[in-house]
């Protein structure tokens, strides 16, 4: 009987909240109608303005949104989930049906964490030896934009230790990618001589130290704080950077010298590798290192005391773990992975301009370690891959792609937050953070 | 409160004096013409600023997406003020009201929006969750303009704009505009209903209750929901009536409008005390005036980073703001 009731409660509880959510749609619309359906006619003569209804902005709103959410859908976090749990269940499968000589017992699915980390290792290093092969065989244009995807790997897994390890938002991310372009083309500029790969460990620490010191005054508050300082930092080193005409050249950009870039290599007159191919192996260098220090860095005592503060500041104060300074620490380890990847987006592109930090690109960057999973490397490595590929390819079907290319962005943000906020192959901790703390 | 004001001028005159350094410009100034471009600019903000400083009472969190709703505020008060003249034709200030309340309804419809779809199911949620859905709501809002309106600039209408920018009231030298009269007074209007809800009605007695403890207020018969949801609409009715007021001063509109105006609010929101409502007001008019002065003497490039400089200013020295009582630090 009580059973029953329950269920009847529940049921007519679920028809309620339907009839309300179908209800709350119609009101959306009905607010969004005016913006939709109809279009300003201004009056020349007497400066006036009337409305006129159309359907145009809608149909064209509404058509590719829906091609772009289905394509999304399709891609996304429909077929990643379960294709983990057929690679998980097929690998298990595979090691029961082995004999047992081989493998000192039949793995069980509690084994599944260690064995997790055995099977990443092994998936790596085929990644690994797959991209060195690519790399010598792919056409120049491929090379290119995987060679981006690498740059937008390391600013994911940079980002993803301030973000996802930490859970600081940063919100001007981009600015401190801009900042080590600029170190690099400053450099390049006035000391000729001093190879790329040089500057990296010098802009790391310059990284580090503008994080510390945009940091330093909204982490000794609450973490909200950090996001609006960042994204005010951001816009300010926007504007700075297009007034600062002595330094920066505004709006024109700084050149940057092509002995200064990536270099060919060549043995007795033949090339062995060509620039392309040297960006791109160099790339590859960066994001692997940078993949075993973070996940270094992340199992060591400093990755546990983020993880504690992550979850809870007051407990992880109390049990002794520096707070602030461990906030400070991820937030400069951050900035300066920005920084670095900058000084590599220096030697490739050749060119530095204000138009790298905006706050589209740094929510672009969010927006990828929120796709892959917050506090997943494999994740971020895998959002990163994503939304730096799929656009560029979307870009070839979909002419008008980039208008909504932010649209998409945005969408992504809010529905992975609301229905999936571990991401696509964020662990279950992070969601159980981030569904119901209370 | 006065020794803090102090404690702040030397901050700002610096971050302004050293814009000034940089590009020198034939400054001529006009100390009353400054005065009062600055209140009306700071009248703006203070409305804007009181929508987060009320949310941030309430729910303890940054609302991003705020400056979006002034965006589309002020488009849709053009819309508005189009859709009355296609109606009964160009009445000047019978379509001004008429576009002002439409953009209010439409801006309640979508802060409301905006706290049912991206933070309810949040509530309660590690805080990177929110903050997050609230920068994705602002991108959407954006975008969706962007795409559905106009890439690019759109005129208010001159016919609605133009008799107040050049009826003038006062003597030679003390002249002031009927737009600046209108801006001051309506928001002054506006602000006055504000304190009158916030301290004085039963609606505000409960919001002031769930600011305080959501908790012991739900266990009093106050249904914590409805109160928030009301915040959430009374704010985004604000940012509206900011929005208009915008609009018309700027005389034109763009969709990327909503995201600097938030980042200028919420700093006046932090300097005059987060969660503090006066101290709102007083921040805004404080960094009305702070823009100003820096596009006199600088040149209006670096009016985001006065901003910047003043809001890492107060974050170091003073985070709990000007007239912020309680420790910003709320755990």
């Amino acid at each position: 009987m009580d059973c029953w009731v329950s269920g009847w409660r529940t049921r007519f509880e679920k028809t309620v909240k339907t009839r309300r959510s179908i209800l709350a749609l119609f009101g959306l619309f009905l607010i969004a109608s005016p913006f939709l359906f109809s279009s300003l006619i201004p009056n020349p003569a007497n400066g006036s303005v009337s409305l006129r209804l159309s359907c145009k902005a809608a149909t064209e709103f509404f058509l590719t949104t829906g091609v772009i959410t289905l394509v999304i859908l399709l891609l996304g976090p429909v077929t990643i989930p379960p294709l983990k749990q057929f690679l998980q269940k097929t690998i298990l499968c595979l090691k029961a049906s082995l004999p047992s000589s081989i493998f000192e017992k039949v793995p069980e699915a509690e084994d599944w964490p260690r064995l997790k980390i055995k099977y990443t290792r092994i998936l790596g290093v085929i990644l690994i030896l797959a991209s060195l092969f690519f790399g010598c065989n792919a056409s120049p244009e491929t090379l290119s934009l995987v060679t981006r995807t690498g740059l937008h790997m390391i600013l994911a897994l940079g980002l993803n230790i301030a973000v996802g390890m930490a859970g600081l938002l940063v919100l001007g991310y981009a600015a401190f990618y801009q900042l080590g372009a600029y170190v690099m083309a400053v450099t390049a500029n006035n000391y000729p001589w001093v190879p790329w790969w040089l500057l990296l460990l010098p802009t790391f620490v310059i990284g580090a130290i503008v994080g510390t010191l945009v940091g330093l005054p909204s982490l000794k508050l609450r973490g909200d704080y950090l996001a609006i300082v960042t994204l005010g930092f951001g816009e300010a080193f926007h504007e700075l950077s297009r007034n600062l005409e002595s330094v920066t050249h505004a709006d024109q950009g700084l050149t940057i010298p092509a002995a200064c870039g990536f270099q060919s290599i060549s043995f007795h007159g033949e090339t062995l590798l060509t620039q392309d191919q040297v960006a791109f192996f160099c790339v590859l260098l960066a994001v692997v290192v940078t993949v075993i220090i973070i996940q270094r860095i992340y199992d060591s005592r400093i990755g546990r005391a983020w993880v504690a503060v992550r979850e809870d500041e007051l407990a992880a104060g109390a049990m002794g773990v520096p707070v602030l300074k461990m906030k400070l620490l991820a937030f400069a380890i951050s900035s300066g992975f920005a920084c670095v990847a900058g000084v590599m987006y220096g030697a490739l592109i050749g060119f530095v301009d204000p138009s790298l930090c905006t706050l589209e690109n740094s929510s672009l960057y969010l927006t990828m370690i929120i796709l892959g999973g917050l506090g997943s490397i494999p994740g971020a490595l895998l959002g990163s891959s994503l939304l730096t590929i799929i656009p560029e390819e979307l870009r070839n079907y979909f002419p008008q792609w980039g208008d909504y290319r932010l649209l998409i962005v945005g969408v992504v943000m809010v529905t992975m937050m609301l229905f999936r906020p571990q991401g696509m192959i964020g662990s279950s901790r992070i969601r159980r953070e981030l569904e119901d703390e209370s | 409160m006065t020794s803090a004001i102090i404690q702040y001028l030397p901050a700002t005159c610096a971050a302004a004096t050293l814009a000034a350094t940089s590009t020198p410009q034939s400054i001529s100034f006009n100390w009353w013409e400054f005065t009062l471009n600055g209140l009306c600019r700071g009248s703006i903000y203070a409305l804007v600023a009181l929508g987060y400083t009320m949310i941030y009472g309430i729910l303890g969190m940054i609302n991003f997406a705020h400056g979006e709703v002034l965006m589309i505020g002020m488009f849709s008060t053009v819309f508005g003020i189009a859709l009355a003249t296609s109606i009964w034709g160009s009445n000047l200030a019978l379509n001004l009201v008429f576009g002002v309340i439409f953009a209010m309804v439409i801006c309640a419809g979508f802060g409301y929006a905006n706290e049912r779809i991206a933070y309810r199911r949040l509530r309660g949620a590690h805080r990177l969750a929110p903050l997050t859905t609230a920068i994705g709501v602002s991108i959407i809002l954006q975008n969706f303009i962007m795409l559905t309106v106009s890439k690019d600039q759109v005129q208010f209408p001159r016919f609605y704009n133009a008799w107040m920018e050049t009826t003038r009231y006062g003597p030679p030298g003390f002249e002031i505009t009927a737009t600046q009269i209108i801006i001051l007074t309506s928001s002054l209007l506006v602000m006055g209903v504000l304190f009158y809800l916030v301290n004085c009605t039963r609606l505000g007695i409960a919001m002031r209750a769930t600011a305080q403890d959501p908790m012991m207020a739900s266990l009093c018969g106050i249904s914590v929901q409805k109160v928030i949801s009301l915040t959430f609409i009374l704010a985004s009715a604000l940012a509206a009536v900011a929005g208009s007021m915008l609009a018309s001063y700027q005389g034109v509109l763009h969709f990327d409008n909503g995201s600097p105006m938030g980042l200028k609010a919420f700093t006046a929101a932090v300097l005059g005390g987060i969660g503090n409502i006066p101290g709102a007001v007083l921040g805004g008019f404080i960094i009305g005036m702070a823009e100003d002065l820096t596009s006199i003497s600088a040149g209006s490039d670096w009016k985001n980073l006065t901003i910047f400089c003043i809001l890492m200013a107060v974050l170091i020295f003073r985070p709990r703001g000007l007239l912020g009582e309680r420790v910003a630090d709320k755990v």
